[in-house]
């Protein structure tokens, strides 16, 4: 048997994740994926597009409110804006699921923040040592289990957003 | 692209990046090789995201075969792919990112158990590049198994 290669080289020049995109897309979609500010250069390189092309779909989906800008820098540097997606992330949530389904859902989170805090006993989880065990598998399953505690606080004030949303009537602010 | 902790072996993994997860779902779902996506616990907190690879794909002693996924805002990875074989036997290996004293940073536990890791150079470290790369060699490892 031929020896499993982690890491091909593309046989095609598109990758597989571009196939049937056009550039509109491709430029979204590889904005969705960024978390720090980044020149649109980069995200050309990766949306396998020209700069110029990178740059003109990154300020429309500035205008929308999907990609945040930084002009200070030189370059201008884009990337996802966080409270927009959290934003539309809560009004689903306040949308399909009924006030009292969310209260419930949070009663749920605040016990199991509560057994992470029991478990690693800190109730911080930035507080908890991770990456310095001695095996690499009990890394990885630390790394899992702070990583969704993490994840657990943040999903309560969503859930908490989502319910002010409900209450409002999909509005922040009750008119 | 990704904040990178200057601190190799200190700081916390973050949460599970929800809008990256949610973005290899919808690309995952366009993939012919893969039968059906799956969140960990749901959509609405996607912690975990699953992949089951079409089993029709495989010859005959492959019955299963699965893709797990987690993404964190820290831009660490861990991707599990895990074939499940008619002697009850597996077939596993591990994309990985993450701080660790013995591997690089970015790194790939072997098969067919994924216990030993090699250190692993990426040419981009966008989720859509990861998955592309990723998806490649589980193509290239199917058709492996048919050649045999």
């Amino acid at each position: 048997m031929t020896e499993f290669d982690p890491a091909p080289e593309s046989p095609a020049t598109e990758r597989r994740w571009q196939q049937g995109e056009d550039t509109f897309s491709r430029v979204y979609d590889v904005a969705m994926g960024i978390t720090s500010p980044t020149p649109a250069a980069e995200i050309a390189d990766v949306a396998d597009c020209s700069p110029n092309a990178a740059k003109k779909h990154l300020d429309r989906l500035a205008k929308m409110g999907i990609v945040s800008v930084n002009r200070d820098g030189r370059p201008v540097q884009y990337e996802r804006n966080e409270g927009y997606l959290e934003w539309q992330d809560a009004s689903r949530i306040a949308d399909e699921l009924t006030v009292e389904e969310i209260i419930e859902r949070v009663s749920e989170l605040e016990e199991e923040r509560a057994d992470y805090e029991d478990e690693f006993d800190a109730t911080d989880p930035t507080a908890v040592s991770v990456y310095d065990q001695d095996s690499h598998e009990a890394i990885h399953d630390r790394m899992a289990a702070v990583s969704e505690w993490h994840g657990v606080i943040r999903d309560i004030r969503l859930y908490e957003l989502a319910r002010q949303l409900a209450e409002n009537d999909g509005h922040l602010i009750p008119a | 692209m990704g904040p990178d902790p200057t601190t190799p072996n200190s700081g916390s993994p973050g949460p599970p990046d929800r809008q990256t997860l949610q973005l290899l779902a919808r690309h995952l779902r366009t993939e012919a090789l893969i039968a059906e996506t799956k969140f960990d616990p749901d959509s609405y907190e996607p912690r975990l995201l699953h992949a089951l690879v079409d089993a029709g794909q495989y010859p005959e002693g492959v019955v299963a075969a699965r893709l797990d996924i987690r993404w964190f805002t820290t831009g660490d990875f861990s991707f599990h792919y895990v074939e499940t074989h008619e002697d009850e036997s597996r077939w596993e290996c591990r994309w990985d990112r993450h701080p660790n004293p013995h591997n690089a940073r970015v790194h790939f536990h072997q098969p067919p158990t994924a216990v030993e890791a090699t250190d692993l150079s990426l040419s981009s470290r966008h989720p859509l590049d990861v998955y592309s790369t990723i998806l490649d060699a589980i193509e290239g490892r199917i058709q492996s198994l048919w050649e045999n």
